[in-house]
Formats: C-alpha cells, sequence, structure tokens
C-alpha cells in the first residue's frame, strides 16, 4: 500500500506546520516562565499580506500583543506596536516554545513589569508567595 | 497513615466543595416544585463531572497544560477568543452569584443586610487569594462545607413516607398542576448545569498544575473525584429531598435562600440551622474563591500570561488585577440590588449552554499522542465521553428556547 | 464549490430572523406570556409566599429558628409581596380579567396585613396561641390566592 506513495521531498532539519506547532502556542523564557502566547509570525523579506509560492519563508521573528486584535478582527496594526521576539532567540520547539533569553529582559513583557512595579507590587504582601 | 490521612482529606475536600450556591437553589427550588422527579438529572451531572474532571485532571498532570491553554492551541485564536469570552461572561455571572451567596448566607445568620456583606464579602475573598495557600484554602473550605450534611441528617429526622419518595423518583412527568413540560424541562437543565458548572473544570485542571501534579498524583485524584464527587451529588439530593418533604406539599416554590433553610429548622432546630448556615457559607465562599481563581485562569492561559497561587502576585501581576477586577464587578453588580438568587438561576442555565466549549477541547487533547503520549484515553473512556458529549450538547442547545418558552421556569 | 443566491450577510440575517420567528412564536403561544397566565403566576407566588411567612412563623415559635434567620425569611417574604403587588397594580387588563386582578390584590393585601402582624409578634416574643392564630390566617389567604390562581389558569 505505501509503495503507491511518492516519498516526501528531502528536507534538512524539521517539518514544522506554522499553523499547528508555532501559532497559539505558549512562550516560557529561560527560567520556565511563561512570557506570552505566539500570536503571530513575521516572515523575512515577507511584506504583512504578502504571499509566495516558490520558496519556503523564513522566520524571522515571533509577534505578540495588539497583533493579537487584528488578527481577531481584521484591519492592520502599526509596525512600531509589534512586540517581536527574534527568531534566533527561540531555543526548543514542543509544545510549548522556550527562549534562551530572561522575560524580564523582553519588550512583550512590558506591562507586566509596570504593572508588577507600580500597582501589585504596591499592595502589602504582593512581593512574596502565599504561605 | 500519612496516605490515609492525605486520601481521606482529598475525598472529604471533594464532598464539601461540590456544593455553592448553584446547587443549593436549584436542587431546592426543583425539590420544592417538582418532587424527586428530577433526581435522575443529578445522577446524570455526577457521572459527567466524574467523566469530565478527572479527565481534565489527566490532561494537566501528564501534559502539564491547563484548560485554556489547550483551548486556544487548539481551537485557534479566532474561535479560542469567542469560547473565552463566553466562558469568562458566564464564570463572573457565576463569581457574582457566589459572593451574592456568601452575602445572603451572612444575613440569614446575622440579620444584617446584604448591601453591607458583599463588600466584605468580596475583600475577604480576595484576601485569602492574595495571602493564603492553595492546599489550604482548599481544605478549609472543604471541610466546613461538610456542615452541609446536615440536609442528609434532616431528611432522616424529617421521618418521610419513604414508599411515597421513592414513588416520585419514577414519575418522570410534572405531577404538580401548574407545571408544564417546558418547566420541568427547563429545570432539568439548570439542574445539570448546576452539577456540571464548567469552572470546576478550569479550576480542576489548573489547581492540578498548581499543585504540581505528575502522573503519580493520579491515583488520588481519581478516588477524589470518583468517591468525592457523587457523596458532593449526595448532599445536592438531599437538599432536594428536604424541599420536597416539606416544601412541595405545602406548595411554597423557593424563590430565595431563607427558604432553602426551612426544612432544616423544622428538622433539626436552631442548632441544625447554625450548622446549615456555617456550610452555606463555607459552600459559597469555596465557590467565591473558585470562580475567582477561574477568572483569572482562563484569561492568563489564554494570553499566555504567567499565572498562579504558587507564584508572588507580583510575578504574577496580569492574573492578580484580572481577579481583582472581577470581584470587582461582581460586587458592583450585587450592589445595584439584584436578586443572588435570580443570577445564580440563570448562572447555572448559562453554565449548561457553555458546557460544549470546554468539553470537546479536553476530548480531543485527551486523544492527541503529542499531548498525552501513551496515556491518551482508552475506548471506554472515549465511549462515556462521547455519550456525554452528546448529552451536554443537547442540553446546550435546548436551553435558551427552553427558557423562551417556560418563561426562565416562571 | 456550492453556490448560493444570497451572500453571506443576508442568510445570517434570514437565519437570525426565523430563529427569532420560532422563539416568539413559541412564546406567544406559551401559557406564561400571556395576560391571564401572568395574574395566574402573581397569585401563586403570593400564595407561596404567604405559606412560607405561616411556616417561618410557627417555626420561630417553636424555637426551631434563630431570630436572624426568621427576620431575614420574613422580610424576604415581604420584598417578595411587595413585588407581586406593583406587579398587579400595574397590570394592563380589562373586564374578566380586571376582576380577577382585584379580587387577588385584595387577598394579596390581606396577607401583606398579617405580614406586618407576624413580624411584630416575633419581635415582641408573642406566645404560642397569639402566633398560632396569626399563622392560620396566613395559612388560609395563601389557600386563597392559590385557588384565584388555579381559576385563571383553568379559565384560559
Amino acid at each position: 500500500m505505501t509503495a503507491s506513495l511518492p516519498d516526501p521531498p528531502p528536507v534538512r532539519g524539521r517539518v514544522l506546520d506554522a499553523r499547528l506547532h508555532l501559532l497559539d502556542r505558549q512562550v516560557l523564557d529561560l527560567e520556565g516562565q511563561p512570557v506570552t502566547t505566539v500570536d503571530d509570525l513575521e516572515l523575512a523579506d515577507l511584506q504583512h499580506g504578502e504571499r509566495r509560492e516558490a520558496e519556503p519563508p523564513t522566520i524571522s521573528a515571533l509577534i505578540s500583543g495588539p497583533i493579537l486584535t487584528t488578527r481577531l478582527f481584521g484591519g492592520r496594526t502599526p509596525r512600531t506596536r509589534l512586540h517581536r521576539i527574534a527568531w534566533d532567540q527561540v531555543t526548543e520547539i514542543d509544545i510549548v516554545l522556550t527562549l534562551g533569553v530572561p522575560g524580564d529582559a523582553l519588550e512583550v513583557t512590558w506591562f507586566e513589569r509596570w504593572l508588577a512595579e507600580h500597582v501589585i507590587g504596591r499592595i502589602p504582601g504582593g512581593r512574596h508567595a502565599p504561605d | 497513615m500519612k496516605g490515609v490521612l492525605g486520601l481521606a482529606l482529598g475525598v472529604l475536600t471533594a464532598i464539601g466543595g461540590f456544593v455553592d450556591i448553584g446547587d443549593l437553589v436549584t436542587s431546592s427550588v426543583v425539590g420544592s416544585r417538582f418532587g424527586l422527579t428530577l433526581v435522575w438529572v443529578i445522577v446524570v451531572g455526577v457521572v459527567g463531572i466524574c467523566v469530565f474532571a478527572q479527565m481534565s485532571g489527566r490532561v494537566a498532570a501528564i501534559s502539564g497544560r491547563a484548560t485554556f491553554e489547550i483551548i486556544r492551541e487548539r481551537l485557534g485564536a479566532r474561535v479560542g477568543f469567542a469560547n473565552l469570552a463566553a466562558s469568562f461572561l458566564i464564570n463572573l455571572m457565576t463569581l457574582t452569584a457566589e459572593v451574592g451567596g456568601i452575602a445572603l448566607s451572612l444575613q440569614l445568620a446575622t440579620s444584617i443586610q446584604p448591601t453591607f456583606w458583599i463588600p466584605v464579602a468580596a475583600v475577604a475573598v480576595w484576601l485569602v487569594i492574595w495571602r493564603v495557600k492553595f492546599s489550604l484554602l482548599e481544605n478549609v473550605t472543604g471541610l466546613l462545607g461538610l456542615a452541609l450534611v446536615v440536609f442528609a441528617v434532616a431528611v432522616f429526622l424529617l421521618h418521610p413516607d419513604w414508599k411515597a419518595l421513592g414513588g416520585q423518583l419514577l414519575l418522570q412527568s410534572p405531577s404538580q398542576g401548574s407545571e408544564t413540560p417546558a418547566t420541568y424541562w427547563y429545570f432539568a437543565v439548570a439542574l445539570f448545569g448546576s452539577a456540571m458548572t464548567p469552572y470546576e473544570v478550569f479550576f480542576f485542571s489548573s489547581g492540578a498544575i498548581e499543585e504540581h501534579w505528575t502522573p503519580k498524583d493520579l491515583g488520588q485524584s481519581r478516588i477524589n473525584v470518583l468517591i468525592g464527587f457523587p457523596l458532593g451529588g449526595v448532599l445536592s439530593i438531599a437538599i432536594s429531598v428536604t424541599a420536597a418533604v416539606v416544601l412541595l406539599p405545602q406548595q411554597i416554590q423557593v424563590t430565595s435562600l431563607s427558604q432553602v433553610l426551612l426544612p432544616v429548622a423544622q428538622a433539626g432546630g436552631t442548632i441544625a440551622v447554625i450548622v446549615a448556615l456555617l456550610g452555606f457559607v463555607a459552600a459559597t465562599f469555596g465557590a467565591a474563591l473558585e470562580t475567582t481563581l477561574s477568572s483569572g485562569y482562563s484569561l492568563a492561559q489564554y494570553f499566555g500570561w504567567p499565572w498562579g497561587k504558587f507564584r508572588p502576585p507580583a510575578k504574577a501581576a496580569r492574573f492578580h488585577l484580572t481577579m481583582i477586577i472581577g470581584l470587582v464587578i461582581g460586587a458592583g453588580v450585587l450592589l445595584t440590588g439584584v436578586d443572588p438568587v435570580q443570577i445564580t438561576e440563570y448562572s447555572v442555565v448559562f453554565s449548561a449552554i457553555a458546557l460544549p466549549l470546554t468539553y470537546l477541547p479536553i476530548l480531543i487533547i485527551a486523544n492527541d499522542h503529542d499531548y498525552m503520549g501513551d496515556q491518551v484515553n482508552g475506548r471506554a473512556t472515549n465511549l462515556v465521553g462521547l455519550v456525554f458529549l452528546g448529552i451536554i450538547t443537547i442540553a446546550s442547545i435546548a436551553a435558551i428556547p427552553l427558557m423562551i418558552v417556560s418563561a426562565a421556569g416562571s | 464549490m456550492s453556490v448560493h443566491p444570497f451572500p453571506a450577510w443576508a442568510r445570517r440575517v434570514i437565519a437570525t430572523a426565523v430563529v427569532a420567528g420560532v422563539c416568539l412564536g413559541t412564546a406567544g403561544c406559551s401559557p406564561a406570556y400571556s395576560p391571564s397566565g401572568r395574574l395566574a403566576q402573581s397569585a401563586s407566588d403570593a400564595s407561596a409566599q404567604t405559606q412560607t411567612a405561616a411556616l417561618t412563623l410557627r417555626l420561630a415559635a417553636s424555637q426551631q429558628l434563630p431570630s436572624p434567620a426568621t427576620d431575614t425569611a420574613l422580610s424576604d417574604v415581604t420584598d417578595k409581596l411587595g413585588q407581586d403587588d406593583s406587579s398587579l397594580t400595574s397590570a394592563d387588563v380589562s373586564g374578566r380579567l380586571d376582576a380577577a386582578r382585584r379580587r387577588i390584590l385584595d387577598r394579596l393585601r390581606v396577607g401583606e396585613d398579617l405580614l406586618v402582624h407576624a413580624r411584630v409578634l416575633v419581635g415582641a416574643n408573642a406566645g404560642a396561641a397569639e402566633t398560632e392564630a396569626v399563622a392560620r390566617r396566613l395559612q388560609a389567604t395563601a389557600k386563597q390566592l392559590s385557588t384565584l390562581g388555579q381559576q385563571l389558569q383553568a379559565s384560559g
């Protein structure tokens, strides 16, 4: 039965389905702390919305944050408001994506850090775990 | 010895934690209007929640992924978001009902107006979430919730006509003159929703991660669920029976929490009432904690934020902010003067509507080798799972038409 | 690819209209929404509340219900009867139904007066004989309200 199927085209490395294995996956940092979810992907040399069939695209970054609303409701996010995580910071792809950098260094986590610093951390007992 | 104690603790907590304001009100309303003719729904609902909770706990322990992470990964951003919006709003409604339930219970204990107790309850819920360890809050509210066993005792103290009660179990059509088939089935859906509320699943799967479950802990969890939930369901049935024995013959249809208490007073007097009130406060407070946490869990898991009570609040800032906002909204809605019992009645029906939203993704993931390795569902579990998927879908689709035709069961 | 005669938005509008139509249609036929159905509903609700007051009063008199719970239960009844009172007062019906509405309202007000009496008795820790008399009258009123509701329902 299997003889009738042609061999898959040879590829280097692992085959990833962007939708199945990357989009909407949880991203963890160096220490295993949650950073964000993959809201969108940035493809090198491709403009937003552009398609090219000839060669496989190269992922240049994971994108998070306000981009999600445009994925949900349509429209376009200005480039300056995209939170990018460069692809070369990704160290492991499994059912979660792991980064090789601490989450605090990333632009995506600014609201979390601001909130922790100015609101939640200011409430008594906010800085240590419950006991 | 410690193992046995731990086992007993887990089971007792599951029993005491099973009942919430939805079960208290719906079981009593149904008992007072339909006798025991709807008890079969509680039985079906308990089997359903066992299957459902067990599966989501297993998925969480093996894959390390909680419900809403899975929902988004499987359904994608769009459908996942629609699911999140619906589940979050219904959970918020349940949260409001539970905080209202605390206020009503404290009013029964003190005769001080609920408007005073609503902010007190909301702040107390927040404080406990802010400062108390996960396992402690779960065990204390669960054990105090066991006080509701007084309803089971009350059934015996009332010396009911067992034969007549047994007869009601088999009678499948409404016997009371004024009840129509539409109201009967409307309350069947409500009772089903109260037994299977979706927040229990968010809470159960996220709790497994909070307590760092591994596949080794699954045996304990299976015992908690398979013994604790059915016994919790027995409490639910006992509440229904007391209403059926005392209130139904006097044609008192339950519309307030104070009426739920009257059969206990008749059976056991002041002491029984005090024990029952302790149970009311513990059950509603425990469920308020669970629904508040669930509001944080669902949002944080969808957006990939850090979450969990095992982190210091400043390390899960957006998670804690979500819960604070949820409590403020709940308390705000209650302070407008709406009747918490009515919110409860709607919340259980909307819970029934939302059930497929959480149930289906869990069933799919439990069969996915990427997540579960070789621990995917067996054939038997899948068969039961599919049967329940059918039941849940029918209840979900039927809920709104039944609500309209029966004028929300009036 | 199937070809639809209508654009997507039009299909959505049509589907919504059909669902809404079916819902409204069934609701229109449902007794719960007819004027007489609503009056009957108010009557049976008021009956249940009056009956609750009687039960509460008896439990309080026999020291089975602590006083905060008694106060709360009676004040719940007061609130609910007040709601039935205002919905009956504002009900826009005429002829035979208006006569029924007046009869129900008359009984309901008797119930409300008895309730005030009951709360005074509870507050004063009145004797068993006195409370039992009020409880009986509450029960009788509940019975009358329930009968009025059933008559309305039977007559459609």
